[in-house]
């Protein structure tokens, strides 16, 4: 979808301002929203895509207005509601209100989080059909519009690029998201001009490179 | 620029609420920005408004109401002039029991002005290049200014449906450069193009 998480060519944000010797959280709370989000990840009730989708969906006034660990509380709550694994009262007071329903998987135990960690979760899948397109294809992103989640920004869609690395097939988010299963697909990363996405007044030397799932690509 | 304002594509606002006999004026504040805005503004052209309202901050642009804009930018041009302090913006009130710099306009003719239909068509500098019917596309352009040409419908194919004289050209008036005047054309796109 289009939502104000895919900011590629929005202008207006003023300065980035770089924050010397920047903490990894800048309050105990963030802390914990990432581990409760791991946590409740490994329970395997839902997909990172599923919950990418979760975070961006939230309307643009109120994504716009909160920090990077807000957004993940209100995904994270926002699934919880709807998979029935919180109640709104329970969201409210902090408390589980009676026994949790069982889920996919079981509860991470604090002696293999570390392990979980570490082993990281790869989207490598065999794959289903040929490579279609191999280095130095011209190819073209597809005009699509999708109100679901997709991995292909709206500044890079409708124009011309060239592939410049084939990563193998892996779990095709835009299907994973809806729930239509990985549906792997070739991954490839092509490289666009800048003058070929924002024109004339672009920099010639500048170009943009990005990780781009088969179905968004066709011959040029 | 690309702001926030240009909101063509953009998803996940939830459903628009049609309002049943919605009042002009939601409350009285709203109506005294419209009035003060059409008799003091200071910003030289429509163009340059509309530029300084869509350049503000993505989320106060998202949280402030339609008169909320036009109040934050009246205030802004304001002090920007030298025609008011911030102190006499916090107050309220005039510091000396006038306004610097006033051109007071007499309330029938600022009446008046409320209703006029202002006309941006200008004398033609150079013959059309378009007609009827006409394919044309739209450039990939990307100003860090004031633009006409949404972000959605750059780089697409359409075609001429209607030719209405120059008008000035917002994205020069705006930036300062004067009213260059332009062929305007109504130009429809196929959604599937879009």
């Amino acid at each position: 979808m289009n939502g104000a998480h895919d900011l590629g060519g929005m202008m207006g944000f003023g300065p980035v301002d770089a924050e010397p010797g920047e903490p990894v959280f800048h309050a105990d709370w963030e802390s914990r929203v990432l581990a409760v989000t791991l946590a409740m990840g490994a329970l395997g009730e839902w997909s990172i895509d599923v919950a990418r989708q979760a975070r961006e969906s939230q309307p643009p006034a109120q994504y716009l207005i909160s920090s990077y660990y807000q957004i993940w509380l209100a995904g994270l709550e926002k699934l919880m509601a709807a998979r029935g694994l919180a109640s709104a009262g329970e969201l409210a007071s902090g408390w589980a209100g009676g026994p949790a329903r069982p889920t996919k998987h079981p509860p991470l135990a604090a002696a293999n989080v570390a392990k979980a960690m570490t082993a990281g979760s790869p989207y490598e899948r065999p794959a289903p059909a040929p490579v279609r397109f191999k280095r130095g294809d011209k190819v073209m992103t597809k005009n699509i519009n999708p109100t679901g989640h997709t991995r292909l920004p709206r500044y890079l869609r409708h124009h011309e690029g060239e592939i410049i690395a084939v990563h193998g097939a892996h779990v095709f988010p835009d299907s994973n998201a809806a729930g239509k299963g990985e549906d792997p697909q070739w991954l490839y990363t092509v490289k666009f001009a800048a003058s070929e996405l924002w024109g004339p007044d672009a920099d010639p030397r500048d170009s943009v490179t990005a990780d781009l799932w088969e179905p968004y690509l066709e011959s040029a | 620029m690309i702001g926030i304002h240009d909101m063509g594509g953009i998803m996940g606002f939830g459903p628009v609420d049609p309002e049943a006999g919605e009042a002009v004026f939601r409350s009285w504040w709203e109506a005294h920005a419209f009035a003060l805005s059409q008799v003091a503004s200071r910003a030289p052209s429509i163009d340059a408004f509309r530029h300084v309202a869509e350049h503000r901050s993505l989320a106060a642009y998202l949280a402030m109401p339609y008169y909320g804009k036009w109040l934050d930018e009246l205030e802004k041009g304001l002090l920007a002039s030298g025609a008011i302090t911030g102190e006499e913006l916090a107050a309220g009130r005039s510091a000396s029991g006038r306004v610097a710099n006033a051109r007071a306009i007499p309330p029938d003719k600022a009446i008046a002005s409320c209703f006029a239909r202002h006309s941006y068509e200008r004398p033609a500098p150079a013959s059309a290049r378009f007609t009827v019917g006409d394919k044309v596309m739209t450039k990939t352009i990307n100003p860090t200014g004031h633009t006409r040409l949404a972000r959605y419908l750059r780089h697409h194919a359409g075609e001429i449906i209607a030719v209405h004289g120059t008008h000035v050209f917002p994205d020069s008036n705006a930036a300062g450069k004067g009213e260059d005047p332009q062929w305007l054309y109504t130009v429809k796109f196929a959604a599937r193009e879009l």
